[in-house]
């Protein structure tokens, strides 16, 4: 049961990446609930990290999906100057760790690395970690809050949701 | 331009070419690539002018620190024991080793981590590790103090410092800026506060067009319009109602605005709020009112203003508000680092719907500051480019009034020119005047 359970996530968090990669944006945003929280907290220091969203600064905190499409559009308008052309990415996720589950609500963890290559950029590589709260949905699972640590203190450019 | 420019000692002003009948303004695209003029922007320019440190909140207490660069030269400013505010140049006095560990903390005693060195939060050399030993005719502390920065001010809880002992004072230098920073200074009674959370990001661009983009009105209804759309779609879906709500009709350009050229290379822009009433501040209407005459309030609650301090910060007071602060690395690239500033005690409401602002706009993270960095890049590139030259700052020329506007003189702002459009270009003339003065070395 465990297993399976281990599998579906992983499944999961490997279809996520993939979509985003294969920049195919509905299918990805169709992954998560409409009250989603999605957080990318901002470094206080060197060594403490953002615990406060609503209080502090963080590097996006997006709550709700119209947040996450606002974002899409933006990327696949073809008109945000910093997107067009948009880069190219691929995410490697590994190290999925189950951390627990109930009934509503499962908690994963993973690493991550994307490669993205772009004209003005050219390659660059970012990582850090994923924490999930999924929610199980049937006999499926959607993804009701994600937190993605990045390692990076200084970034080097610009980053969008595609690229972390 | 097939005439070839002489490679070195050509006087910057001839990097600038102006005049008035026929009305033109150009600059030689070379200030932004060329390796000899960023290594004497260092020197004429950063270590001679009043240059921005931190805001006074970042170091609240005695031996909080705040470490930082005056152009290529690390400094940390410290509180001290009066209370006041000091920095030195970031290096022990024995061997050189930086003396902060972290970027901000506090140490009343500075340890040197290399050797032991210590020193008090006045500089002072308070203990070298066994200095009874070794030295042919022994060592005095009181010889081995840090190196202060020559000059440090506090303009209304912004602090910079000055590494030329003889550079006129900050309020003189920042001259008619100080209106446009009270309004800022002035929004609540106990004063501002940085919000925990910042973020550091590298542009592969001359800090020059950064100091350039930040008031630059002209780009927002191209390079911006995307973010609006983006903002009208997630409140067409029923996000960001009330205080959230996104004040994109600037954006759009559908509201007044001006630019004005502070003098001393200060210069700023600011556009009307299309809806006044969601912003954070919005709240104090009625207390600022009973503070302020009716003129300051207007600018500070119904003007965004984006607010450009010679030669390395901007204070943005729009949707939400941030303080900017830059450092050349090379001359084709620079350092930034965005913090947000808030008025202290404002309510939760409130401090939320700004950071959100914050947080969509002014990161690099976000859905309009990426736009700004790779225009700004594209720019850098084309600069490259030596058969085409100069750039064209001519765009409202014809327009501009000498002094200030009646909206300037309501605040008692003694700018040099004034203009009625946010979209105009003549606010740079002044700050490439003073660019050129500087590197030419008679610009104080």
């Amino acid at each position: 049961m465990e297993t399976k359970l281990y599998e579906q996530v992983r499944d999961l968090l490997y279809l996520e990446a993939d979509l985003l990669d294969r920049q195919r944006w509905d299918e990805w945003l169709a992954l998560y609930t409409d009250d989603c929280v999605y957080w990318v907290p901002a470094w206080l220091s060197e060594d403490e990290l953002g615990d406060d969203p609503e209080m502090q600064i963080n590097m996006i905190y997006i709550v709700g999906k119209p947040g996450l499409a606002a974002r899409l559009l933006r990327i696949s308008s073809g008109q945000a100057y910093a997107e067009a052309p948009l880069s190219r990415t691929s995410h490697l996720v590994d190290t999925v760790r189950l951390l627990d589950s109930d009934d509503e609500i499962v908690s994963a963890s993973a690493k991550w690395m994307t490669l993205s290559t772009d004209a003005r950029m050219g390659k660059q590589i970012r990582g850090g970690w994923y924490e999930y709260a999924l929610c199980r949905d049937g006999e499926g699972l959607r993804i009701a809050r994600k937190k993605i640590v990045l390692l990076e203190d200084v970034i080097d450019g610009a980053i969008d949701i595609y690229q972390i | 331009m097939a005439k070839r420019e002489g490679r070195r000692g050509m006087p910057s002003r001839q990097l600038i070419r102006e005049s008035a009948d026929p009305a033109r303004f150009r600059v030689n695209r070379r200030i932004y690539t060329d390796p000899d003029i960023f290594t004497r922007e260092l020197r004429h320019i950063f270590e001679r002018t009043w240059v921005y440190l931190c805001h006074e909140s970042q170091v609240p207490g005695h031996g909080d620190y705040y470490a930082t660069y005056i152009g290529a030269q690390p400094v940390f400013v410290i509180r001290q024991r009066d209370d006041g505010i000091g920095a030195f140049i970031n290096a022990c006095a024995h061997r050189g080793a930086v003396l902060t560990p972290r970027r901000r903390g506090r140490a009343r005693t500075l340890v040197c981590r290399f050797h032991g060195w210590c020193y008090n939060t006045e500089g002072d050399c308070i203990r070298i590790k066994d200095e009874n030993e070794g030295w042919p005719d022994g060592i005095d502390k009181a010889g081995y103090g840090l190196t202060p920065v020559a000059r440090v001010a506090n303009y209304r809880g912004f602090i910079f410092g000055c590494l030329d002992p003889d550079i006129g004072e900050l309020s003189g230098d920042l001259g008619a800026a100080r209106p446009f920073i009270d309004l800022l200074s002035d929004q609540s009674p106990d004063g501002l506060e940085v919000v925990p959370g910042q973020q550091t990001y590298i542009i592969r661009g001359n800090w020059k067009m950064q100091a350039e983009n930040g008031v630059d009105g002209y780009h927002v209804t191209t390079v911006h319009r995307v973010f609006g759309q983006a903002m009208a779609q997630r409140e067409a879906l029923g996000d960001n109602t009330g205080k959230r709500s996104t004040e994109a009709g600037r954006i759009l350009g559908e509201v007044d605005g001006g630019c004005y050229d502070l003098g001393q290379g200060h210069n700023m822009v600011w556009a009307g709020r299309s809806n006044p009433e969601v912003a954070p501040l919005f709240e104090a209407e009625a207390r600022l009112l009973r503070e302020f005459g009716p003129e300051k309030v207007d600018w500070m609650l119904r003007r965004g203003r984006n607010l450009f301090l010679f030669p390395n910060v901007l204070l943005m007071d729009q949707s939400s508000t941030q303080i900017r602060v830059f450092r050349p690395l090379s001359p084709d690239r620079t350092e930034v680092r965005v913090y947000c500033i808030a008025p202290k005690g404002e309510s939760r409401e409130a401090r939320v719907a700004r950071l959100r602002k914050f947080e969509d706009f002014f990161m690099v993270t976000g859905m309009a500051t990426p736009d700004d960095l790779a225009a700004l890049e594209d720019c850098q590139i084309g600069a490259r480019g030596t058969q085409a030259r100069w750039s064209d700052m001519e765009r409202g020329m014809s327009m501009m009034t000498h002094g200030p506007d009646d909206l300037a003189r309501g605040i008692d702002a003694e700018v040099v020119s004034s203009a009625g459009s946010w979209d105009h270009e003549t606010l740079y003339h002044g700050y490439f005047r003073r660019w050129a003065a500087l590197m030419d070395g008679h610009g104080d």
